[in-house]
C-alpha cells in the first residue's frame, strides 16, 4: 500500500497511473503475504447508520454498514470490473435475457443459524419493489420473482434486460430473513437486523458506536479474519484524521482532499484514494432557459469549460476529467473517444453561430454548504463569463435544492451523481428517457432524444457484447454531440489506514468490505 | 402568592406559549421549499410512487387537517413517527436529549464555578493586574470561534498529551464526565467571558451602593461584606444572563456536538431539517420549548431565593 508520500508523488505522475498504482499494491499485498485471524478493526466513519433496513435506505452512510451484514446474491469482484456470484453459488440467464435463474449456496445461513433459503430472497425482493420502498428503482423492467425449490430462485422479467444481474449487487437486494421479519416486525427489524452476509451486528450504541462480529454461519470459513470490527462515528474531518494518526482507529474513511496532505510523511500511516464511478455536471433546464435548447450554445458552453482547471483546483488535482455522459472510464462500454476538448475560441465562434450571440444569463442552483459544488459552480461561472453568459451562483439549502431540482424549477443545477453498479445502464433512464418511460424527464431538464432512448433500450436488452458494445458507443456519441448536461469530472474518494491494516481498499462504488481485512499480530 | 399558586399559574401560562410554539413550527417547516416523500424515496423515484407515499403520510391533506391531527397526537402524549428514522419521534429524542443536556449543565457549572471567584477578584481589586488579565483573557476567549478552539483543545489534550478521548459519549458518570470534558471546556470557554462581565459590572457597582458603604463604616470584614451584601445581589443578573444562555445553548450545541461527534440534539435538528422530517422538527421545538419555559420558570424561583424583596406576584 501507499505511504502519505506516495499519495502526492501520484499526484504528480497523473491519475490514471496513481489508480493502476494503487489497485496493484492493494492487490500485492493480500496476494504475497497470508492473512492473519484474530484482532479488533476498529474504524471512524462520518456518520452513523439511520436504519438497518435496506428497504427504506437512501444514503451511502447507512448503506455501506449494512453492506458488512447482507449478503446479496451476486456481488462485484475486488477491482470493481466483474459480477461474481455471492449467495447465489451459480446463475443462469435465459436467451433472451428475461428469466435469470440462481441457484443458491446450501452452506450459508443467518445470524440466528437458520438457512438461507429461495423464500428469503422471494420475500427480500418483493419487499423491496413495494410502492412505499425507496430503492424500487433498483429492480428494472419488473421482475416476478418465484421459489423452484428451497435452492433455487426464478426472475422472470417484462422485458429483456442483460444489465439486470448487475443491479443485484445493490443494497436494494440485501437478503433478509422471511421468518425473523414476520417474527419481530418491521420497526425491530431495521434497529435489530438478522444479518445474512459476513458479519452479525454485535451491539449499536447509536450516534457512537457500531460493533460487528463475525457469522458463525457465513459459508467462507476463511473470512471474516479479524474477530470484531468496531466503527466509530466520528463526524469531524480533521477528528477523523487525528484518531488514525494516533493509532485510536485503524482507517479513517472519507478524509478530503483538502487534508489529504496532512498525513504525508507520518509515520505508520498512509492516504489512499480511488477514482470513484460517480461524475459532478451541471444540467441545463431547457424548459425555462430557452438558450440551452440550442444545441450550439450548449456544445459552445461545453467546450469553453476547462475541466482539467476544476480538477486541479478543486480536487488537487486527484480526479479526471469527464469525457463521457457514463460515469468514469472504469464503466462498462464507456469511451472517450466522443470528447470535447477544451476551445475557447472554438467555442465562442459556436455561440456567435447560435440564436444568442451576445450571450445570456442563467442562476445555477448548488446545495449550500457544499464546497466542491460551490467551488464548482465558481469556476464555471467565471469560464462561462469569457463567453459573455452570466452565470449566477444560487446556494439553496440541501432540502430546496433537491425540490427546485426534481420539479423542474430551477435554469441550470450542480448534481454529483453516482454509478453504484459495473453497468451504464443503471443511470441512462435518469440521465436520458422521459417520464412516458419511466425516466426522470432527462434529469428534470426536459431533454428528450428519441433516438438516444431506442438505442439505450436495445442496448439492455442485446445479448452480444460486440453489438451491445457499439450501441452504447453510438449512444455516447449523440450525447456528445448534442451535450444534454455538461460532464464536468470523476472525483475521487481518500481514506488513510495505519500500516498494520491489511486488505482493506474502497472500490470505485465507494462500497468496502471489512471481512477481508486482516491485521499484523499485536 | 405561595411558591404553589405561583407554579400553578405559570405552568397555566405554559400552555399558550406552547401552542403557540407548536403552531409556528408546524407553519414554518411547510412554507420552505422540500418534499419529504422526495427526500425519502430518491430522485429516481415515480410520481405515482411520491403520491403514494404522500397519502401514507398525509402529507396530501388540507393542511388544518394535518395540524389537527398533530395536535390531537400531542394531547395523546404521541409525537408521531419519524420519516427518516421510521421510528417513535419521542423514542428518537430521548435518545439524544440526555447527551445535549449532560454537556449543558457540565458546562454551566464549570463556568459558575470559574467565573465566580475571577468576578470577586477583579471587581474587588478593580484596575488592578488581576482584573485586567481577566478582562484581558475573557476578552480573548470570547472572540475564538467555538470549533477552532474545540480543535485546538482535541490537538493539544486528546492528540499531544492524550489525557481526553477524541470523540464520543461513553457510559457510566466518570466516563461521560471524561467524555464531556473537553466539549464542556469549549462551552465554558464562551460562555465564562459573558458571565464575568456581566458579574463584575454588578459586583462593582453594588460594591459602591449606599447600603454596602455603610456596611463597610460598620466596620464589617470585606469576606463578610463580599458574601453578605454583595454577592447575593450581583447574582441576579449573572442568573438572568444564564437563564437566556442555557435556552440558547440546548439548541446552540450543534457546532461542540459536531467537532466532538456527541451523538446530541444539535446534530439531530440539522439533518432533520435536511430530511424535511415534518415529525422530527415538530417533536424537537416542542420539547426545547417546553425546555426553554421550564429554564425560564427555574430563573424567577432563584429569583425569590436570592432575593427576598421578589415575591410570588
Amino acid at each position: 500500500m501507499g505511504t502519505g508520500t506516495e499519495l502526492f508523488r501520484r499526484r504528480q505522475t497523473g491519475v490514471a497511473l496513481a489508480v493502476l498504482v494503487a489497485g496493484t499494491a492493494i492487490a500485492g499485498v493480500a496476494t504475497a503475504q497470508t492473512p492473519v485471524e484474530g484482532g479488533t478493526l476498529t474504524v471512524a466513519r462520518p456518520a452513523d447508520v439511520n436504519l438497518w433496513d435496506p428497504k427504506f435506505t437512501n444514503d451511502n452512510d447507512s448503506l455501506w454498514a449494512q453492506g458488512q451484514i447482507f449478503a446479496n446474491l451476486l456481488q462485484n469482484s475486488p477491482d470493481g470490473t466483474q459480477t461474481l456470484p455471492w449467495l447465489a453459488e451459480s446463475y443462469e440467464i435465459n436467451d433472451d435475457s428475461s428469466v435469470y435463474t440462481f441457484m443458491l449456496r446450501q452452506d450459508a445461513f443467518f445470524c440466528d443459524g437458520s438457512p438461507i433459503t429461495a423464500a428469503d430472497v422471494k420475500y427480500s425482493f418483493d419487499r423491496a419493489t413495494e410502492p412505499d420502498s425507496g430503492v424500487s428503482w433498483q429492480f428494472p423492467s419488473d421482475p416476478v420473482v418465484a421459489v423452484i425449490d428451497d435452492h433455487t430462485v426464478q426472475i422472470t422479467l417484462s422485458r429483456p434486460n442483460v444489465a439486470f444481474a448487475s443491479y443485484l449487487t445493490l443494497w436494494g437486494s440485501s437478503i433478509l430473513s422471511k421468518t425473523y421479519a414476520e417474527t419481530v416486525g418491521e420497526e425491530v427489524m431495521a434497529q435489530e437486523p438478522l444479518g445474512s452476509g459476513p458479519f452479525c451486528l454485535e451491539s449499536w450504541t447509536k450516534g457512537q458506536e457500531i460493533v460487528l462480529t463475525p457469522n458463525p454461519g457465513y459459508w467462507d470459513d476463511t473470512q471474516p479474519y479479524v474477530d470484531q470490527v468496531v466503527m466509530r462515528v466520528v463526524q469531524d474531518d480533521n477528528a477523523r484524521l487525528l484518531q488514525v494518526r494516533t493509532g485510536e482507529v485503524d482507517i479513517a474513511l472519507a478524509i478530503p482532499f483538502s487534508l489529504a496532505g496532512a498525513l504525508d510523511g507520518v509515520e505508520g500511516v498512509a492516504a489512499h484514494m480511488q477514482t470513484i464511478f460517480g461524475s459532478a455536471a451541471l444540467v441545463p433546464n431547457m424548459r425555462t432557459v430557452p438558450a440551452f435548447a440550442d444545441v450550439n450554445v450548449r456544445m459552445a458552453m461545453a467546450m469553453a469549460t476547462d475541466k482539467q482547471a476544476m480538477v486541479d483546483a478543486l480536487l488537487f488535482g486527484n480526479g479526471t476529467p469527464a469525457q463521457s455522459p457514463f460515469y468514469g472510464p472504469g464503466i462498462l462500454f464507456w469511451t472517450d473517444d466522443f470528447a470535447v476538448p477544451y476551445d475557447l475560441e472554438a467555442a465562442k465562434a459556436l455561440l456567435a453561430q447560435s440564436a444568442f450571440p451576445d450571450g445570456f444569463s442563467a442562476t445555477l442552483i448548488v446545495p449550500s454548504g457544499d464546497q466542491l459544488a460551490q467551488g464548482t459552480a465558481t469556476i464555471f461561472a467565471d469560464q462561462m463569463a469569457q463567453l459573455g453568459i452570466e452565470i449566477i451562483i444560487s446556494p439553496v439549502e440541501a432540502g430546496t435544492w433537491w425540490e427546485m431540482w426534481s420539479t423542474g424549477t430551477f435554469e441550470l443545477v450542480y448534481k454529483l451523481g453516482t454509478n453504484d453498479v459495473l453497468d451504464p445502464a443503471m443511470n441512462i433512464p435518469f440521465d436520458f428517457w422521459s417520464k412516458d418511460e419511466g425516466g426522470s424527464d432527462a434529469a428534470f431538464s426536459g431533454y428528450r432524444n428519441d433516438e438516444i432512448v431506442r438505442i439505450s433500450m436495445d442496448a439492455e436488452a442485446e445479448l452480444d457484447p460486440m453489438t451491445r458494445t457499439e450501441l452504447y458507443r453510438e449512444l455516447q456519441q449523440i450525447a456528445m454531440a448534442e451535450m444534454p448536461q455538461f460532464y464536468l469530472f470523476h472525483p475521487t474518494t481518500i481514506w488513510a489506514t495505519r500500516d498494520s491494516v491489511h486488505g482493506f481498499a474502497v472500490f470505485p462504488t465507494k462500497a468496502h468490505r471489512f471481512w477481508e481485512v486482516w491485521l499484523d499480530p499485536q | 402568592m405561595n411558591m404553589i399558586t405561583f407554579l400553578r399559574k405559570r405552568l397555566l401560562q405554559m400552555l399558550p406559549v406552547l401552542f403557540g410554539i407548536v403552531l409556528i413550527v408546524f407553519m414554518v417547516v411547510r412554507l420552505i421549499p422540500g418534499d419529504p416523500a422526495r427526500i425519502m424515496l430518491g430522485i429516481r423515484a415515480s410520481d405515482e410512487k411520491l403520491a403514494a407515499l404522500r397519502t401514507e403520510l398525509g402529507l396530501d391533506l388540507p393542511i388544518w387537517q394535518q395540524f389537527g391531527r398533530f395536535v390531537g397526537n400531542i394531547l395523546q402524549g404521541e409525537l408521531g413517527n419519524s420519516i427518516f428514522y421510521r421510528r417513535d419521534v419521542t423514542e428518537v429524542i430521548l435518545e439524544r436529549l440526555p447527551v445535549t443536556v449532560s454537556l449543558v449543565v457540565f458546562s454551566v457549572v464549570l463556568s459558575v464555578l470559574i467565573s465566580v471567584p475571577l468576578s470577586i477578584a477583579a471587581a474587588v481589586r478593580q484596575g488592578s493586574w488581576i482584573d485586567q488579565l481577566v478582562r484581558g483573557i475573557s476578552t480573548l476567549t470570547l472572540s475564538m470561534p467555538g470549533f477552532w478552539l474545540g480543535l485546538n483543545l482535541l490537538i493539544l489534550f486528546a492528540v499531544v498529551w492524550q489525557l481526553f478521548p477524541i470523540s464520543g459519549f461513553g457510559t457510566g458518570f466518570v466516563d461521560i464526565v471524561w467524555h464531556l470534558t473537553l466539549p464542556a471546556i469549549t462551552i465554558t470557554l464562551s460562555l465564562t467571558p459573558i458571565l464575568i462581565r456581566t458579574l463584575r459590572a454588578s459586583l462593582i457597582e453594588i460594591m459602591h451602593a449606599p447600603h454596602v458603604e455603610f456596611a463597610r463604616t460598620k466596620g464589617l470584614s470585606e469576606g463578610r461584606l463580599i458574601r453578605r451584601h454583595v454577592l447575593r445581589n450581583g447574582l441576579m443578573a449573572t442568573v438572568t444572563i444564564l437563564g437566556v444562555n442555557i435556552g440558547w445553548l440546548m439548541g446552540g450545541t450543534v457546532v461542540v456536538e459536531y467537532v466532538f461527534s456527541l451523538p446530541g440534539i444539535g446534530a439531530l435538528i440539522v439533518s432533520s431539517i435536511s430530511a424535511r422530517d415534518y415529525p422530527m422538527i415538530q417533536g424537537i421545538a416542542l420539547i426545547f420549548g417546553l425546555l426553554v419555559i421550564l429554564i425560564n420558570l427555574l430563573t424567577d424561583l432563584l429569583y425569590a431565593a436570592l432575593d427576598p424583596r421578589v415575591s410570588y406576584d
